[in-house]
């Protein structure tokens, strides 16, 4: 039996955010993004989908996986913990945190949940959107002790002890048989959008209890925020309308060629 | 201060992470004092950024701050190296005064710069990506460490295969590049844009939406998780411009943007923009490139 817990985080598509309410994010110091939906931070995602996966990979092996789910945010999960909990996910946990830009805090909550379980691997995405530290995974493999490895494109099993390993570290695919226990840090994964539930599946999870902790808040120790900026890489724009296709295309390859990279 | 920034001749090599480093640097007028190369000697097998973390742990036990380069192995030693020091670590810093106790990064996907207040030492930082093409070493490198790493944990190893990905280092040194996004709505949009840029001599590129959806190879994402280019000219064709990946294509010289939404962030950030429907604009300037080359 391979225990694998899976570790994600919901947040705001930061995309749809408009310049006016950056600035004023920037001049006040906070961030209201109640009105704009969550979705799991895309290699989180990658994550959940690639355990299930390797649960899939197992029943042909005779071996077997059990997963575990958790989310630290300030997000609503509830549904898309029942929803991986109906695609096979057997225990689900939420632990309320609004931190989301201090992997120490982020890392130290999800470790106090996680060393219940004592899991063979931990997957986690490789950073969230909102921070971008690429540390929390770290973090954890440091506390417990186990081997990270970044950049995971994929994982399947092997024996008890050892999974096969695809990951890209700076411009080098690696394909390794590597022992247990480990943490796995996803990286960018084409085609690894997380799988929908039949209706069957979920009818048959409808029990599920999703457990949920509220931290205590421990005294900071890294880096402290002490404001907001926003970068600002304008250009004097030439603007040109394009629909006539043609008449935009032959604007466009003049200026190729006046720029000497494409030739006449 | 004593300042020491961690060369990685391993994973992300030598001549990168020595331009990455140096540009950091000189642009935040930071001096090193020490150089330390992480290396590997003869056929010594090394597994992970972690193991090197861990040979660093005493060389710099006396360091203010330890500069990383901006790499996949620079992070995770900056991080790994923070943890084990019960120091202050950051990845991908953009601004640093040593004197000051101060870095700053973009958060909330590169849409802020969120400004920090350093704490326990050692800083432990890695440099953003986008620095580099920078040769002047900032300051005086007075003293060189060589960690010469063994295999301590080569005994992990039942197998490993390393294959070399092709098209990175083309993107980043491409001096045309078109660069497909996820406005063009679908794979075979996607596709004539790439058959466009081929034609026209330019490098194809993607922003991430459209290789995590399939639409592209993974080894053409531009953007903070993937190239860094500095091409002559970008052409961008259905990207809406968000920071994570403009990052990728900020230092070109020519920006031309194609998109159908005027207030896209990218027009703003582009030298010429253009409102119209990126796949029927792209179709048209291929037909101009084919119909040259007929002639």
């Amino acid at each position: 039996m391979i225990t694998i817990i899976n570790c994600f985080k919901m947040e705001k598509d930061y995309d749809k955010v408009s310049e006016q309410e950056w600035q004023q994010a920037a001049d006040e110091g906070k961030l209201d993004l109640g009105y704009l939906k969550s979705k799991i931070n895309v290699t989180d995602e990658s994550g959940l989908e690639l355990s299930l996966r390797f649960q899939d990979a197992c029943a042909g092996t005779g071996q077997e996986a059990q997963l575990e789910a958790v989310s630290a945010g300030e997000e609503n999960v509830t549904s898309t913990l029942q929803t991986l909990a109906a695609l096979g996910y057997d225990r689900t946990c939420r632990i309320c945190n609004k931190e989301e830009l201090d992997p120490g805090y982020v890392s130290q909550i999800l470790a106090g949940y996680i060393e219940e379980t004592d899991p063979d691997i931990i997957v986690c995405g490789d950073s969230s959107a909102a921070g971008s530290s690429k540390a929390v995974p770290i973090l954890m493999a440091e506390r417990f002790g186990m081997r990270c490895i970044s950049g995971v494109t994929d994982f399947t099993p092997v024996d008890d002890e050892h999974i096969k390993v695809v990951y890209r570290r700076d411009g080098r695919l690696y394909e390794e048989t590597a022992s247990l226990p480990l943490v796995l840090m996803i990286g960018n994964v084409g085609r690894t959008y997380l799988r929908v539930p039949t209706l069957k599946q979920r009818l048959a999870s409808a029990g599920h209890e999703i457990k949920v902790i509220e931290p205590d808040r421990d005294n900071h120790k890294g880096a402290v925020i002490t404001g907001f900026r926003i970068e600002n890489n304008n250009r004097q724009t030439e603007y040109i309308d394009g629909s006539d296709a043609d008449a935009a295309a032959r604007i466009i390859y003049d200026r190729l060629l006046r720029e000497g990279v494409i030739d006449r | 201060m004593r300042i020491y920034a961690v060369i990685d001749e391993i994973w992300a090599g030598k001549t990168w992470s020595e331009e990455n480093i140096t540009a950091f640097a000189n642009a935040n007028g930071i001096s090193l004092s020490h150089l330390i190369i992480v290396r590997v000697e003869g056929d010594a097998e090394v597994s992970d950024p972690g193991d090197a973390a861990g040979e660093l742990e005493s060389l710099c036990s006396d360091a203010d701050m330890v500069i990383f380069p901006g790499s996949d192995a620079g992070r995770q030693m900056a991080v790994t190296l923070g943890a084990r020091t019960e120091g202050t670590f950051m990845t991908d810093v953009i601004e640093a005064d040593p004197e000051a106790a101060t870095a700053s990064k973009k958060v909330f996907a590169g849409n802020l710069i969120a400004d920090y207040r350093l704490s326990e030492k050692p800083w432990c930082i890695s440099a953003d990506r986008s620095f580099g093409e920078t040769s002047e070493l900032a300051g005086q490198t007075d003293i060189e460490i060589r960690l010469d790493k063994e295999s301590n944990h080569g005994s992990r190893f039942h197998d490993r295969i390393v294959t070399e990905e092709t098209s990175a280092e083309g993107l980043k040194n491409a001096k045309f590049i078109v660069a497909a996004g996820q406005g063009l709505g679908r794979a075979a949009a996607v596709q004539k844009v790439i058959d466009v840029a081929e034609a026209a001599g330019a490098q194809a590129g993607a922003s991430r939406p459209v290789v995590m959806n399939g639409w592209a190879p993974m080894n053409s994402l531009i953007g903070v998780s993937g190239a860094i280019t500095s091409a002559d000219v970008c052409i961008t064709a259905g990207a809406s411009g968000a920071p994570a990946f403009f990052a990728g294509i900020n230092r070109s010289t020519t920006i031309i943007a194609i998109n159908s939404d005027e207030n896209a962030p990218v027009m703003a950030r582009s030298d010429l923009a253009v409102t119209g429907d990126a796949e029927e604009i792209m179709t048209a300037l291929g037909r101009l490139i084919e119909g040259e080359q007929d002639e």
